[in-house]
């Protein structure tokens, strides 16, 4: 593990259910300054639901989550966040400067010139200054996903985590994001969600691999080779039970969870 | 052309002139209201909203015929009607547990049903066509001080509100997530589009709600890129199409509200036809 600072997310013993279908049990996991953390494992495995408790969207059914030391809610101002883009309308009417603009939104208020100013710098930061005029709907999908890290970056974020950064992209646009990610890691903690191990294999410090359960593993120079070698086969289709002690698991009380 | 100028100068006339300034009045709710109802692709809630305004207006007929309740206008039923179908809506879209075409549905059909069971029972005549597709040569002074007033409010909320309510729409969850409360956001937008729907249902009815809060910004949407132009644009739009649909229900003898309808949609099909990517 790659420890380059203190911690600045803190989960311990989460558990998180859906009505009565448990999603997440018993998670532990502590995230350091300037991580890359990857999120890898299958659809429903509970990937984007640990996403949405670190970013307060939903409240853990027990357990604590700590984002430098306070709860979700009140560390909004400290994470950056970039959604799946397929989420977009691509044909809403907004340009790519009113886009990272609105990462500076507050609750009521006009912007500023400093939101303003911000704004373009995050557009330079990303290498899309010559796009600040154009419409969102205009851009490739590799160009949409560097504009919406843009936005994430105006509020001055330590944290940026990324659902699903490389859906929709192709390969070269990948290794774009790639670079840029590596760049950002210099002065922030990044922790992505994502299918594509590929991807990440040669940007992240660990991997969490998660299915219910969650099951730390260390980056090597052989990631993707070492995952399979784990999982017997594809890490999204993982199950951990050969993995986890049977005491260890079902710590949580999910109701009528049968 | 002559005779459309003479009748709108002429004082023994003065509803052809209430109906062209009602109808340039109006293009301001419609446009910005309008622009926000088709970006969201909220075009469904704003038929559900004037619909359900139906059933509030046949049930302030009935009881104020049947039982002689001055103070319970159809104004003021469509109000309440059209204000709980709002409520209803806002609940709906921010819990998220229910489908949201299928309360729509409900709303939409069950408003019409009451309206038109009302009205039916209601002793008396009274022409559902009216509240249908409105009669906007019949307005007067009063009508178009209500407009006025609309428009002051709508332009009040959509300049100061306008960055949250355009962040709202564009990505709801990234916004909450920068502590903006997107749920008050969203249930001003649908209340916004429950007053447009209140004021308008007895000056041009619900079919022409319907038709301009969605075709002319529908059309402005293909020529423009950011949603200020395409409310600006769609003002500009609503206002000429407004004018020249009286003219033209003037110039060939035919009810003001059909022909203004039928000339937004040729406009939208024709530029639907013709449009490129911009």
């Amino acid at each position: 593990m790659n420890k380059k600072a203190g911690k600045i997310i803190s989960i311990k013993n989460l558990c998180f259910s859906y009505s009565h279908y448990p999603v997440l049990s018993d998670v532990n996991i502590d995230i350091y300054e300037k991580e890359i953390v990857s999120i890898v494992g299958p659809n429903g495995g509970g990937k984007t639901t640990l996403l949405r408790l670190i970013l307060g969207l939903l409240k853990p059914k027990s357990g604590t989550i700590l984002v430098d030391g306070r709860p979700p809610a009140s560390a909004s101002q400290i994470i950056g966040y970039v959604p799946q883009r397929a989420r977009h309308d691509n044909s809403f009417p907004i340009t790519v400067f009113e886009t990272v603009l609105s990462g500076r939104v507050r609750p009521l208020g006009f912007y500023t010139k400093t939101d303003r100013l911000k704004a373009a710098q995050s557009l330079d930061e990303v290498g899309l200054s010559d796009f600040i005029k154009e419409p969102f709907s205009s851009l490739s999908g590799g160009q949409m996903q560097r504009v919406l890290i843009a936005r994430a970056l105006t509020t001055d974020a330590r944290i940026l985590m990324l659902d699903e950064p490389t859906s929709n992209i192709d390969p070269s646009a990948g290794d774009t994001l790639n670079s840029l990610l590596k760049k950002l890691n210099e002065t922030m903690t990044i922790l992505l969600v994502t299918h594509d191990t590929a991807f990440v294999a040669n940007i992240t410090d660990r991997a969490l691999c998660i299915n219910k359960t969650l099951v730390e593993h260390p980056a090597d120079d052989n990631f993707c080779g070492m995952l399979a070698s784990v999982y017997d086969g594809n890490p999204l289709v993982v199950r951990h039970e050969k993995l986890i002690v049977q005491s260890d698991r079902d710590k949580c009380n999910h109701g009528d969870d049968k | 052309m002559n005779g459309f100028l003479n009748a709108l100068l002429n004082p023994e006339m003065p509803f052809i002139r209430f109906a062209l300034i009602a109808g340039l009045l109006s293009s301001i709710p419609f446009g910005v209201i309008g622009s926000f109802v088709v970006v969201k692709r909220m075009t469904y809630i704003a038929g559900a909203l004037s619909h359900a305004a139906l059933g509030g207006i046949g049930i302030a007929l009935y009881i104020g015929e049947k039982y002689h309740v001055e103070f319970f206008t159809p104004m003021m039923g469509a109000f309440l009607f059209s204000m709980l179908a709002g409520l209803v809506i806002s609940m709906a879209v921010i819990s998220g547990k229910e489908r949201i075409d299928t309360v729509i549905g409900v709303i939409w059909a069950a408003g019409m049903s009451v309206g038109l069971l009302f009205i039916s029972i209601t002793p008396g005549y009274v022409d559902p066509m009216s509240y249908l597709f409105g009669n906007i040569l019949l307005l007067t002074g009063s009508d178009l001080a209500l407009i006025s007033i609309l428009n002051g409010i709508i332009l009040f909320f959509s300049f100061f509100f306008y960055n949250q309510l355009l962040a709202t729409a564009f990505d709801e969850e990234f916004t909450r997530i920068r502590g903006v409360n997107t749920v008050v956001y969203q249930i001003m937008l649908i209340m916004l589009i429950s007053m447009t729907v209140i004021l308008m249902i007895s000056i041009v009815g619900i079919v022409m709600i319907i038709a301009f809060l969605t075709i002319p910004p529908a059309i402005s949407g293909f020529f423009t890129k950011r949603l200020r132009s395409m409310i600006a644009f769609s003002i500009l739009l609503c206002a000429f199409i407004m004018s020249a649909g009286l003219f033209l229900s003037y110039l060939l003898k035919l009810p003001a509200s059909s022909v203004t309808i039928l000339l937004a949609s040729s406009i939208y099909v024709i530029c639907f036809m013709f449009k490129r990517d911009y």
